[in-house]
């Protein structure tokens, strides 16, 4: 059943058109693959699929769950089940990860007319959670990513995926950054929230953690368009002779 | 002017300083031209303004809770409503006024203070008292529109001695009215004085605020002031360091919104060699209202060996919020470390964005951060009583 379905989307930058005609369906139970040479518009197409103000869609639709979410705001389309692993996660300091953890799945809850969860409760339920993914729980107590090393802000948006439970999730170079002990966390976690009602998008430039996570799908975008898809073959593919073949 | 006919009028002449009441007409009003006082615009029509000659009503529910507040075992409230003293504290005296108003700068408010308060009331404070929590609750009280009060209190801190005081301004009415308030403390060696101020205006409320404080060989100033949305508040702050081994902290948040304005100006005069000052001021200014904050340190010649640290940091909420920042640094000593910064800006929009895609909606995502901003000071302040205070008020105003 189709989750996400992107239909020719265009979007624009300070007047620079970024993606060219952008189509994409994900169903439920799926894992898609984006990869793609630098700077060709991955992190966008996921910025403007959680709603970033500053990227002017001009052109196509996203419809999630059959609703066009291009006029909502990003708390919006998040309750509604689209989760964003930042590639670059923002420090925020001032601002406990527990406190804001607690607050966006309290926000999520009453979103689902659910009680808010008791203080006690959450505490229970991250530090399984960040058992999930290996991170001490330590790093609660700090300010959301402030200071967190490379690899800690990564697993640190895992976290926030698995205490959210995300219906799709966009994973953008989680697997950047991080040793192979943490590349294999961060799959085994992804596996663990994974099932047949929801769905990835995982954004990578290397076939490694495709042996982790294995796709059904993957996708190349080059210059704002998908302009080959294929199974997880093409990603072997990819890895050996790079990019040219496809672009030229 | 209307304001001090309305004096003369309501004053019998036994209580009245005449000369002072002439001498604030012929040195008028602060305008823009006048240096100190350039971007503060008095945005209430201080000329209309009567003294209040009234009988104190105290039968009043917001006072009631206040008094609520400070009923616990070793809290000593003293309350003081239109200018009056309305109950006893201990280390309590009357004194001659002219001997603690040397150090104020001599304008109009000065004069216009002066000339209610003959005498003025004294507190000395020495070992003793140490222990107890202090409370200064001047507050308004007004049947009518537009009245002014002059509030005029001495402080001294004795020799060894360590003591904390917490000040509260506010209206209990929805009267607008005008505090125009002096105080003077003098520390002795060895002193430590924590000074929690909180000016706070759920109503009308203007207020001129002056604080001066006089530092001796060895003692310790750490004051902080939160003036949290009043209609017009000018805050200044002057430190004599005039010791040695003395250290001033003064820390400072100020909330600003509709069309609200609101003004620190600190002076820190390092006198005398090896002592150590910090002025940390925080500011958020919201819908079209005004801040302005002008943090000067000056170092005498001899004062060498002086550091002194000032930072000035200011988030805008609003296109239509203004702030006026100026540090000032006059440095006569050459052996000296001395450094100043001030930030303004608006809420990071790549924050903003990161919140709002957990779920948090953008009023709640700004006031996460607005909080957070404020934290760092709020956490400077051990009193837990004060801190759930003002965290109430500052969660109703972000
Ligand atoms: N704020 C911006 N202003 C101007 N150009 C931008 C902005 N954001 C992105 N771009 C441009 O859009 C293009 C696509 O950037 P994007 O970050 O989507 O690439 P990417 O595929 O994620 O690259 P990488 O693999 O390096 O992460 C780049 O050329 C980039 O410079
Ligand atoms: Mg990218």
């Amino acid at each position: 059943m189709s989750l996400l379905k992107i239909n020719n989307l265009k979007a624009n930058i300070n007047g620079t058109e970024i993606l060219h005609g952008i189509n994409l369906e994900v169903n439920k139970g799926e894992i898609h693959a984006i990869m793609g040479p630098n700077g060709s518009g991955k992190s966008t197409l996921a910025s403007v699929l959680a709603g970033k103000k500053e990227f002017e869609v001009t052109e196509g639709s996203v419809l999630f769950r059959n609703q066009n979410v291009l006029e909502l705001e990003p708390d919006e389309r998040s309750k509604m089940g689209i989760f964003l692993a930042f590639q670059y996660p923002v420090e925020i300091p001032g601002v406990s990860n527990m406190n804001f953890l607690r607050t966006a799945l309290n926000e999520h809850k009453k979103y689902r007319g659910e009680e808010i969860i008791e203080p006690g409760t959450f505490l229970k339920l991250v530090r399984e959670k960040a058992n999930l993914v290996k991170m001490d729980p330590k790093f609660l107590s700090r300010a959301v990513n402030e200071g967190f090393s490379g690899g800690e802000k990564k697993r640190n948006e895992i976290l926030q995926m698995a205490v959210l439970e995300p219906t799709l999730a966009i994973l953008d170079e989680t697997d950047s950054g991080l040793d192979i002990d943490a590349l294999r966390i961060v799959a085994e976690g992804v596996n663990t929230l994974r099932n047949s009602e929801n769905a990835f998008i995982v954004i990578t430039h290397y076939q490694r953690l495709l042996n982790y996570i294995v796709p059904d799908f993957v996708h190349v975008l080059h210059n704002g368009k998908i302009i080959k898809s294929g199974t997880k073959d093409l990603a072997l593919e990819l890895e050996e002779k790079g990019y040219d073949w496809i672009i030229n | 002017m209307n304001l001090i006919e309305n004096i003369k009028k309501s004053l019998s002449e036994n209580i009245l300083n005449l000369s002072d009441l002439e001498q604030a007409l012929k040195v008028g009003l602060p305008n823009p031209k006048t240096e100190s006082w350039k971007y503060t615009p008095l945005n209430f029509p201080i000329s209309n303004y009567e003294i209040s000659t009234k009988e104190i009503n105290s039968q009043n529910i917001e006072l009631f809770k206040y008094v609520e507040r400070f009923s616990k075992e070793n809290d000593i409230p003293l309350y003081l409503l239109n200018g009056e003293i309305l109950n006893v504290i201990p280390n309590l005296t009357k004194t001659n006024i002219e001997k603690q108003y040397n150090y104020f700068i001599k304008d109009f408010f000065y004069y216009l203070n002066q000339s209610t308060n003959k005498e003025i009331y004294s507190f000395v404070f020495d070992k003793s008292s140490e222990n107890k929590n202090y409370s200064f609750i001047v507050g308004a009280l007004a049947e009518d529109d537009n009245f002014l009060a002059n509030t005029s209190l001495s402080f001294v801190i004795k020799k060894d001695t360590e003591i904390e005081f917490d000040f509260y301004f506010t209206n209990f009415t929805k009267k607008s009215f005008l505090q125009n308030n002096y105080f003077s403390f003098k520390l002795e060696e060895n002193a430590k004085l924590k000074i929690n101020i909180l000016e706070d205006d759920p109503n009308q409320l203007n207020l001129i605020n002056n604080f001066y404080l006089d530092l001796s060989d060895n003692s310790q100033l750490n004051l902080s002031v939160f003036a949290i949305d009043g209609i017009f508040t000018r805050n200044n702050i002057q430190v004599d360091i005039n010791g040695q081994n003395c250290d001033a902290l003064l820390n400072g948040l100020y909330i600003g919104t509709k069309k609200n304005v609101v003004d620190n100006h600190i002076l820190v005069n390092h006198n005398k060699p090896n002592s150590h000052s910090n002025q940390f001021f925080k500011g958020i200014l919201e819908d079209k209202s005004r801040g302005i904050f002008n943090g000067k340190v000056h170092v005498k010649k001899d004062a060498q060996k002086t550091n002194a640290y000032q930072s000035n940091k200011n988030i805008l909420t609003s296109a239509d919020a203004q702030i006026f920042t100026k540090p000032e640094l006059e440095i006569y000593a050459d052996d000296v470390k001395c450094s100043h910064g001030a930030t303004s800006g608006f809420l990071q929009e790549n924050e903003m964005f990161y919140l709002m895609t957990r779920g948090i909606s953008r009023e709640q995502s700004k006031s996460l951060l607005l909080k957070a901003f404020v934290n760092e000071l709020i956490q400077k302040i051990e009193n837990s009583n004060y801190v759930d205070w003002l965290d109430k008020k500052i969660d109703n105003l972000i």
